[in-house]
């Protein structure tokens, strides 16, 4: 029965792997697609979040991370990602890192490519857990104890993971998206992207927030072009 | 004279000439006949020959032969092909293809010892299709089982095993013939007699509504479609005759059973309902676990009042799928379902249309006072939560309860009582119920213990019986199955009541029955299971009691599941459980209930286990979790003084109080405490402890418990040389022997 629904969930993978697999391959011509992201809609006062644990470390109350948005209406944190892309530059497999710092995580969100080392950092004196999962599994669940304790572990599963700490510090939040290509980014606090090296043709570009919810928008790139795919939630 | 005399003789002799030819021709017409002509049996040997290399297979008459169970059995001679794997697929002769599930059956059951006919029945010696199948010979008693009535052999050898996997008819119809109460009516010479199904009616003045218990014995299946109650009047719905039966009978019966009543001390004490105490009521209703076997109108409406509306949050749901996780299924994750209706105990809806007030809250604090084999567990409620519970739950009733009828509604008529104990005697009611005045009675059926062995010419095939070769017995029994009084002549009245079973239940039970026979097998022949009897009551304690309605304990996720956003909050999943969790602890808690998770609203109900039926389920827990069941002695070491040091330094470095504190309050929401670790001693196994220190989401999916020592690295690196072995051993020992001492309370925080 176990063997069996691993082969399973094994044939489903390749399957699902072969149907949009993606291979490096030299990318001529390429071109970049970028813009801003913005909210255009009125920005709820959001109450702070509330520490309930561990004031002495934590500090009192918490920013809610959940929508920030710059005065240019510039949205950061969304992330913004070619859907379904199957050949291009090779993946920049580098580290990245996951600090819990006052019992906040740095960065909120962030996106790599799979294979990518995370470093998973405690810099407070108090115990954190860093629960990562995806909707139905969990990808690791590390208790640190200690502070300056870090754990390093190599990202092999690909999706949009959430993290939480467990010990308490329900408040805590943070959003991971793995990718098994290069063609993603993260806006930074004016809501700027750029997706760069994409080989020219027709693609669908996604956009995620965590609270807006997911937009998708087609775009053409022309050898060497530049296309601005800004996009407004509202 | 001498002419005469010669023509006399030559006469005699011609005779003689002609006869002896006329026998020769006859003797050898014989020879021939069953030689070349008369051989039906040849016709598949030759053919099974052919299949075969040449000369591979002589062509003859093969015959097993079994001593010990007196069998001789021909049958292979014509199919030959019976116990040779070469021979399926659509171009081999039906005649000839091997034994369904001969990888299975044959090599469990082989030929040579069991033969043909101890399982197919038939006549073994015979060489032709129709003597040997019997069904051509009125005189052969045990014709060929066709279809699932070959499941009816398995009863021979397996009377210990309620359900065999690969005869799934007859276990259904032995789990229908035990859930019907059938055997309340009727012995059937398998072990464990068959205790009374139906509730006890020895306070049933205290229980219900007198209009509701004549309606209900009147027409028990119209008022709740999925109970049991047979129909005692089949025939009043189409005879204004039996109607009328029906009215008095019925009247008489709920009269008597009204006057024998003894008073329910606690129902006598309850308090009146309280409007204002309903909404607290409900909160327990919903928190505590009732909702894991009840719902309230049996339909989708429960789930959704109960669960707490969430906005949907967009970066939960909708876009999960988009970033193509791998090998996860977001859209399973967050979807809700409508539930199927929880069909294990009734809806409770309309109670207060059906039952006494006082009756609520007496059953709420102790369902045994009222039944002592209540199915009901006792749930724990302190008599003001059942107060509480039982003035919500009878405030939601839309109908009112049936009127009495005079004769019911005052003090009873002792002629119509009387009356009433002999229509309970005749239509034996007191086989499923505890009712007063029939304490030591015997069964009221038939005895089954030989049904399967009855001739069919002793059968009662009603008023307007068939022709002789259409009475057989199989037609018998699911006629009196489908309905039992059809079959009444005026000479013989029959009393079995009507369950409205649709036909798969019929053959179902019929094959069960016709399995049973008085005459055991040889006793080398009979399986004797390990541990049979202990799994058996094991298994049957999960089924009735409900185990999984609010636990898991396969890949099925218990009902009560539904009603939890938080899985943490929830009945624990017990996957596994019996590695995890000490036998004597099991076995204690199953018996004596505790607040483990103090912190839960769920509340473990007390199931009036015996203990053997604990120890039983304790037993199962341990051998599904792939551990001998039996006593496991608790091999920690005693701890030095020095370790203890050490261990305690650790579990200070771990910040395990974090979480394992025993109340929610400084910061710790209750979804995140974890059981209390001075327990850990008595009911932890410390091998398991040790693993899931290691890996604690490997050995206990889903739960919150962080890995403290990834890839063997550990976070202590001062402590035992960074040893991370050496630590998880210790801080195993450590806790082991931490249930000797209180864990000291979880470090006061002080607010800046």
């Amino acid at each position: 029965m176990k063997t069996s629904t691993l082969f399973l969930s094994l044939a489903i993978t390749c399957l699902g792997a072969s149907a949009w697999a993606y291979t490096p391959a030299p990318v001529t011509g390429g071109g970049t697609i970028s813009g801003t992201i913005r909210f255009t809609g009125a920005v709820p006062a959001a109450p702070r979040l509330a520490v309930t644990k561990d004031p002495q470390v934590c500090g009192s109350d918490k920013a809610d991370e959940s929508l920030v948005v710059a005065p240019s209406k510039g949205l950061a944190n969304a992330i913004v990602f070619l859907d379904k892309i199957d050949h291009g530059k090779p993946l920049t497999v580098g580290k990245a890192e996951l600090d819990n710092t006052t019992c906040r995580y740095e960065p909120h969100v962030q996106a790599f490519a799979v294979g990518t080392e995370l470093h998973v950092k405690n810099n407070d004196a108090v115990l954190h857990n860093t629960h990562i999962r995806l909707p139905t599994s969990d990808v690791f669940n590390y208790a640190l104890p200690e502070k300056g304790q870090a754990i390093s572990k190599k990202v092999t599963r690909t999706g949009l993971m959430k993290v939480g700490c467990d010990a308490g510090h329900t408040w805590m939040n943070a959003w991971i998206a793995v990718f098994d290509h290069p063609y993603f980014a993260v806006t930074d606090k004016e809501g700027h992207f750029a997706l760069h090296d994409v080989p020219p043709g027709e693609y669908a570009l996604l956009y995620w927030h965590e609270k807006l919810g997911k937009a998708t928008q087609k775009v053409t790139v022309a050898a060497g072009g530049t296309v601005d795919a800004s996009h407004a939630f509202k | 004279m001498a002419e005469f005399q010669r023509d006399e003789h030559r006469s005699f002799r011609t005779a003689f000439v002609l006869l002896s030819l006329l026998f020769a021709a006859v003797t050898a017409w014989a020879i021939v006949d069953e030689t070349w002509l008369r051989r039906p049996w040849k016709v598949p040997q030759e053919a099974y020959a052919r299949l075969k290399p040449p000369g591979a297979v002589p062509v003859a008459i093969a015959q097993i032969v079994v001593p010990e169970l007196a069998v001789v059995d021909r049958c292979p001679t014509c199919h030959a092909g019976i116990d040779d794997p070469a021979m399926v697929g659509a171009q081999i002769p039906r005649v000839l293809r091997v034994h369904p599930q001969r990888e299975t059956l044959l090599r469990q059951h082989p030929v040579a010892r069991f033969g043909c006919t101890p399982c197919h029945h038939g006549q073994g010696l015979a060489l032709t299709v129709e003597t040997a199948h019997g069904d051509g010979d009125p005189h052969w008693p045990e014709p060929l089982l066709r279809g699932p009535y070959v499941q009816a052999s398995c009863l021979g050898c397996h009377a210990l095993e309620p359900t065999l996997a690969g005869a799934p008819v007859i276990s259904r119809g032995r789990q229908l013939f035990h859930e019907l109460g059938c055997g309340g009516c009727h012995l059937t010479g398998l072990p464990q007699p068959e205790p009374k199904r139906g509730p006890s009616l020895r306070h049933v003045a205290a229980k219900l509504q007198p209009g509701y218990l004549l309606a209900w014995i009147r027409a028990p299946q119209v008022r709740r479609p999925h109970h049991r109650m047979p129909q005692f009047w089949p025939e009043a719905a189409h005879d204004p005759q039996a109607a009328a039966q029906r009215d008095r009978e019925s009247l008489a019966i709920a009269a008597y059973a009204l006057s024998v009543s003894e008073p329910l001390p606690l129902a006598e004490h309850a308090p009146p309902v309280d409007p204002q105490r309903a909404a607290a009521g409900q909160r327990l209703f919903d928190r505590v676990g009732c909702r894991g076997c009840h719902m309230i109108d049996g339909g989708a409406g429960d789930l959704v009042r109960i669960r707490e509306e969430k906005p949907a949050a967009a970066g939960d749901a909708a876009a999960w799928d988009s970033f193509g996780g791998d090998a996860d299924a977001p859209a399973a994750a967050t979807a809700v379902t409508a539930p199927a209706a929880i069909d294990f105990a009734p809806a409770l809806g309309e109670l207060a249309a059906r039952v006494q007030p006082g009756f609520v809250y007496a059953w709420l604090l102790d369902p045994a006072q009222y039944w002592p084999d209540a199915t009901m567990p006792t749930p724990r409620l302190t008599p003001s939560e059942a107060h509480a519970v039982a003035s919500w739950l009878l405030s939601l009733a839309t109908t009112a309860p049936p009127p009495p009828p005079p004769e019911l509604a005052g003090a009873i008529d002792p002629a119509l009582a009387q009356a009433g104990k002999q229509l309970v005697a005749r239509y034996g009611c007191f086989g499923c119920h505890d009712i007063g005045g029939f304490a030591e009675e015997p069964r009221p059926g038939p005895d089954l213990t030989d049904f399967a062995t009855k001739d069919p010419r002793d059968l009662v095939f009603g008023a307007s019986p068939p022709p002789l070769p259409q009475r057989t017995w199989t037609r018998f029994t699911e006629a009196k199955l489908r309905a039992p009084r059809a079959l009444a002549t005026p000479d013989t009245p029959l009393v079995m009541p009507h369950w409205p079973l649709p036909p798969d239940d019929v053959t179902a039970l019929a094959v069960f029955l016709r399995g049973l026979r008085a005459t055991p097998l040889p006793e080398a022949y009979r399986y004797q299971p390990p541990r049979a009897t202990e799994r058996q009551l094991a298994e049957q304690v999960l089924a009735e009691r409900g185990c999984q309605q609010c636990h898991k304990l396969d890949a099925q996720p218990p009902a009560i599941a539904r009603y939890y956003d938080d899985a943490h909050l929830a009945p624990p999943q017990l996957v596994g459980a019996g590695a995890r969790l000490r036998p004597q602890w099991l076995f204690d808690y199953l018996l004596q209930p505790g607040a483990l998770r103090p912190w839960l609203e769920a509340r473990m109900p007390q199931f009036r286990l015996s203990p053997p039926q604990a120890a039983a389920v304790a037993a199962l827990l341990a051998e599904r979790a792939g551990l001998p069941p039996g006593p496991r002695p608790l091999a920690v070491p005693p701890l030095t003084v020095e370790r203890a040091h050490v261990g305690a330094a650790l579990f200070e470095r771990l910040r395990c109080v974090t979480c394992h504190q025993l109340q929610a309050g400084e910061g710790v929401a209750s979804a995140q405490l974890a059981p209390d670790l001075a327990l850990a001693r008595q009911r932890l196994d410390p091998a398991w402890v040790r693993k899931f220190l290691e890996d604690p989401a490997k050995m206990l999916p889903g739960t919150h418990m962080p890995q403290f020592f990834p890839d063997g690295q550990t976070p202590a690196a001062d402590v035992l040389d960074g040893n991370a072995a050496a630590q998880l051993d210790l801080l195993v020992d450590y806790l082991m022997n931490l249930g000797l001492v209180r864990l000291a309370p979880a470090p006061t925080e002080t607010t800046p």
